[in-house]
């Protein structure tokens, strides 16, 4: 298991090392705020379908190499409330964050129009929910290698639109026990990341997730753009019990050229 | 055009709850009914070791529900199919409606706490503390009782603690103090609700004698009658803080609780501590997290197995005391704790303290 952190933390420190000898020139901030929204639906848990509602921030940092190519790093948090249609006193505090970094060759330098990327790098996805402080709680946590890809197109000199997509393929996926409870999390229950790093490496048999942003920028001067997002993420896992976690969320930012 | 694509992208994301999420349950007393009875069949600890047939209270209680089934009705049947198991680990209770049984208002019920009342009267720490104690050390906190003193007149220390749960490790080295030079040490854990097993251990080091196997856990892991984790064994811990070995007496009652059970499982493994009073409550297992119904309900149950080193359980029996005497309403109320003096007594004619 300690091999397989070091492989993850060598990975984040090359890509890292990598994006700081590259051209300065293009390095992008951005930040977002909006809605969140979803479904929630965890067998561990309850029974019950929750609709997720709250508030969605997220950081990215961009790095444009010689070639095109970008070193992408994305932080995105969501605290949210989750709510059942059955009864309003199953109200449960939810909090989602995610960290990706990904590696994106550019596959056709030039200056058309459509630009296309491809690569992969690691995201770490947590998903914890709260009832009633901690008379009950959920988790599911997945840190994996991911595939990613990236298109943008600019429509005009002002506009442009990009989707970015990544499926992690393999990595540690993080459950609570059958009961959701057990001596374990007792234990460390004053350690919570020793509970949310201690799960199986696995891959599609026991997981599926998907990250789908859509991007719209409009160019307000050389440094500052707008942001428009629409995201979505969808986490499925049948291991202990069933769950499903669908967020959808609608954010405006800014982005800034370094 | 482009308003096109948007509608499509949240048509897809939209699918997938569709596509991906399983049906979610109605709020109907027969699914509420078939939730709750599967729930407890297949996540509920206790039905091999306490010999319960849970097939036989659906048999029982099924047929009685029906669409037209009222909460209130559906909660009779609920709250009797749990008191059935007898387990105050378990309970049930409704947030969003109160029912009228026997002309009072009901909202909890929990299983296994019908003595608790009598119990509760057959107590008073009062008592104690103005007739039986000097040198007093008032330790509480929150709603938490932690005493310390000596029996009055003698060199005899006197603990008393009405949870085991507190944040501070070293809290049963706060307890001691001053107690170090006394004969003996009476542990009165009677009316203890219980809290952490961790903590248990916590406290029971200050008394160890040995670490031998004391216990083993096993945990609910799947929803077959035999799926349960491998047995995780649990040792008396070894001596730490400040450190009592001398004679021991631990009072007991039929509301001593929980992890107050798992500090006396650990207490008993050591040569010199000697239980009185009457018999514990007999749950032992950590509860659920808490489960929820269509209709507002919450509950709770155990979902461990702890078993003796020879594979028995005390689940339902509780830990049975070397002597056994039990005060009644009338001792209390004329001023007498007779299983406090009956420790008196012990310590003086068996161990010459």
């Amino acid at each position: 298991m300690k091999k397989i952190y070091l492989l993850m933390g060598c990975t984040l420190l090359c890509a890292s090392i990598y994006a700081q000898s590259v051209s300065r020139n293009e390095d992008v901030l951005s930040l977002s705020l909006g809605y969140a929204s979803g479904a929630f639906q965890d067998q561990v848990f309850s029974p019950l379908t929750y609709d997720i509602r709250g508030t969605a921030v997220g950081l990215g940092y961009t790095k444009h190499t010689r070639g095109g190519d970008q070193i992408v790093i994305h932080l995105d948090f969501v605290t949210s409330l989750l709510s059942s249609d059955r009864s309003d006193k199953h109200d449960t505090d939810n909090y989602q964050g995610i960290l990706m970094a990904n590696y994106l060759h550019h596959l056709n330098p030039g200056k058309g129009a459509w630009q296309f990327l491809a690569g992969g790098g690691f995201q770490s996805y947590l998903n914890a929910s709260f009832f009633d402080g901690t008379e009950s709680i959920a988790f599911l946590g997945l840190h994996a290698f991911n595939i990613a890809g990236k298109v943008t197109y600019d429509l005009s000199e002002r506009h442009q639109f990009a989707a970015a997509l990544q499926i992690p393929v393999f990595g540690q996926l993080v459950r609570p026990p059958y009961t959701g409870w057990n001596k374990f999390i007792q234990e460390n229950e004053d350690t919570p990341l020793r509970i949310f790093t201690s799960g199986n490496w696995t891959s599609f048999q026991d997981f599926f997730g998907l990250n789908l942003a859509l991007n719209y920028y409009y160019r307000l001067s050389d440094r500052w753009r707008l942001l428009m997002q629409y995201d979505t993420r969808f986490y499925r896992s049948s291991t202990t019990e069933i769950t499903n976690i669908l967020a959808a969320n609608l954010r405006v930012g800014a982005t800034f050229n370094i | 055009m482009k308003k096109y694509y948007v509608i499509v992208l949240l048509a897809v994301t939209f699918s997938c709850k569709e596509v991906f999420f399983e049906t979610e349950p109605s709020n109907d007393p027969e699914t509420n009914f078939e939730l709750f009875w599967t729930d407890f069949n297949e996540r509920y600890s206790l039905f091999g070791v306490r010999g319960w047939d849970w097939d036989s209270i659906y048999a029982v209680y099924r047929p009685q529900v029906n669409p037209n089934t009222t909460n209130q009705e559906l909660w009779v049947m609920c709250k009797a199919m749990i008191a059935y198991l007898d387990d105050s680990h378990t309970f049930i209770f409704s947030r969003d409606e109160k029912y009228m049984i026997d002309g009072e208002e009901e909202y909890f019920f929990a299983s296994g706490s019908e003595t608790h009342d009598q119990t509760e009267r057959e107590f008073s720490i009062d008592l104690i503390r103005d007739a039986y104690l000097e040198d007093l050390r008032d330790l509480s906190f929150d709603t938490d009782i932690y005493l310390s003193g000596k029996i009055s007149g003698e060199n005899i220390g006197y603990i008393y603690f009405d949870a085991v749960d507190v944040e501070d490790d070293r809290y049963m080295d706060l307890l001691l103090e001053g107690l170090e030079d006394s004969d003996a040490l009476i542990i009165d854990i009677r009316q203890n609700g219980g809290g952490n097993d961790i903590v248990a251990a916590e406290f029971a080091s200050r008394f160890s004698d040995n670490t031998s196997l004391t216990f083993t856990v096993e945990e609910k892991a799947g929803p077959g009658p035999n799926d349960f984790s491998p047995k995780i064994p649990f040792h008396a811990p070894p001596p730490r803080g400040r450190h009592y070995t001398k004679p021991i007496v631990v009072l007991t009652d039929n509301f001593t609780v929980s992890g107050a059970e798992i500090f006396l499982w650990y207490m008993k493994s050591y040569d010199h501590v000697t239980q009185i009073g009457t018999s514990t409550s007999g749950d032992f297992s950590d509860t659920s997290m808490r489960r929820f119904l269509p209709n507002g309900w919450q509950y709770q149950y155990s979902i461990m197995k702890y078993l003796s080193p020879d594979g028995q359980s005390l689940d339902g029996l509780g830990h049975r005391p070397d002597i056994e005497i039990r005060n009644s309403e009338a001792d209390i109320a004329a001023g007498k704790d007779v299983v406090l003096e009956r420790a008196m007594q012990y310590l003086e004619e068996e161990l010459g303290i």
